[in-house]
């Protein structure tokens, strides 16, 4: 290997900014498994439900302690065993929406804790439901907290999905790989990869921005 | 592939992959003492907006946040004995924890510089104009009086972090590391089980994880009972 090419890091960038959709799949498919299942989750520990709270306190803080990429070969392993031919878009989707799921239980579970109790007790103090509470007082209030992470989020997930070339699903990273595989310049291909992600975090960095403003004058509008 | 689980072998395997746990925690400090040094560095050099290496510092930090880790592994484990070799420095047989420990530092570096930074920017001003007001010097005052504010501010974002790294390290297998995942492979490859030995790996890193977790709570309310004491 003898230094780069820049002709070469263009032709793989191109490869790989073909392939965003299929990351993009990767990531907002199990970002939105991971925003239900997950504000289920959060909502069970939240209100402390019996049994269910501390099940899920276990399941969550086990499943936070694993590597992404145990939690991938182990589904990966069940999942050929028990449904031959399966496509291993299943299986990342998989894997990813049990990753977003527990990021982002945590996430709302942070956004709903950083509301005084007081109020709760606010909204009950003038005859409002439990339900009412939370949409008239507590949930305006978390969304602007939770958003800013949620994005974080989901750039994690975008960058979490990179490792599901082992799998090879053909995201971005497997597709400027691919471009590399005839004449080894591999640094090249990681390089215009880099370049790729890295251009579509920004991207994703500047929405949340634009978001984030707009849910600042939403917050303004409520007070 | 198995076409089976035995949990009888999670146990006979368990001994074997955990005697690769050293590498494991080996990348994880050295990794952390690079990042620390590294991250305090950048968030100097942003905070005192010097030229040029200021504008250096922002675009590497987003570069590090923007890029998965497992990309910025593999050019730094390409890239750097071709940036050496221009250096006359022949990095072509190093061992690959070092290309693991650079990559893991840089890219700690890069979070550990934000965490600091809001870390001191953090502290009241106030807390800094009381201390020129005694007398304090610019040195001592960052010493005695905002920097024991902003690490307990860096505190859990920094135990975060950590166990982000410890979770990470798990990636070093595709550039050939033998850590304990890597150990987990070698082994799939000699007996074709290799479900077992990633529900071991799987239960070491959740061990870790929890005394990790417990060293960082308890240092921190170490740290909280210190401060509130210094203020009495």
């Amino acid at each position: 290997m003898n230094g780069s090419d820049f002709a070469f890091i263009i032709i793989a960038a191109k490869a790989g900014i073909a392939c965003i959709p299929t990351t993009l799949l990767l990531s907002i498919v199990p970002f939105m498994i991971g925003a239900i299942v997950g504000t289920i989750i959060a909502m069970i520990r939240i209100f402390r439900v019996k049994y269910l709270a501390q099940l899920f306190k276990i399941v969550i803080d086990t499943l936070k302690a694993i590597p992404l990429i145990l939690i991938l070969y182990i589904l990966f392993f069940a999942m050929t065993d028990s449904f031959k031919n399966i496509n291993m878009i299943i299986v990342a989707i998989t894997t990813l929406s049990v990753f977003a799921m527990v990021i982002i239980s945590e996430t709302i579970r942070g956004a709903f804790m950083s509301i005084d109790s007081n109020q709760y007790e606010a909204g009950y103090s003038v005859g409002m439901t439990t339900v009412q509470t939370l949409r008239r007082i507590v949930i305006p209030q978390a969304v602007p907290v939770a958003v800013p992470v949620l994005c974080n989020n989901l750039i994690g997930l975008v960058k979490a999905s990179s490792i599901m070339y082992l799998i090879t699903v053909r995201d971005i990273l497997n597709g400027t790989l691919i471009t590399a595989s005839s004449n080894y310049r591999y640094l090249d291909a990681y390089i215009a990869a880099a370049l790729v992600y890295w251009g579509l975090i920004l991207i994703i960095e500047l929405l949340s921005r634009i978001l984030e403003k707009r849910m600042g004058r939403f917050r303004m509008n409520v007070a | 592939m198995s076409t089976y689980f035995n949990i009888k072998l999670v146990f006979e395997y368990f001994p074997q992959i955990l005697s690769k746990l050293p590498v494991t925690l080996a990348i994880v400090v050295f990794a952390t003492i690079a990042g620390v040094i590294l991250g305090t560095l950048i968030a100097l050099i942003r905070i005192n907006k010097i030229p040029v290496l200021q504008q250096f510092a922002v675009v590497f930090v987003s570069f590090m946040r923007g890029t998965p880790i497992i990309v910025q592994l593999f050019i730094v484990f390409f890239g750097l004995p071709v940036l050496l070799s221009k250096a006359g420095i022949d990095a072509n047989n190093w061992s690959t924890i070092i290309f693991v420990i650079v990559t893991y530092g840089l890219n700690l570096s890069a979070f550990m510089s934000e965490i600091f930074r809001s870390a001191i920017v953090g502290v009241d001003t106030g807390q800094k104009e009381a201390a020129y007001s005694v007398g304090m010097t610019n040195w001592q005052a960052f010493k005695r009086i905002i920097a024991p504010q902003a690490l307990l501010i860096a505190m859990p974002s920094f135990s975060v972090n950590i166990i982000g790294l410890l979770q990470n390290t798990s990636l070093g297998f595709t550039i050939g590391l033998v850590d304990v995942i890597g150990e987990v492979r070698a082994i799939g490859v000699r007996t074709y089980h290799v479900l077992e030995g990633y529900v071991a790996a799987a239960i070491i890193f959740i061990v870790l994880s929890i005394l990790l977790n417990k060293l960082f709570s308890y240092t921190e309310n170490k740290l909280q009972t210190k401060l509130t004491r210094i203020s009495r």
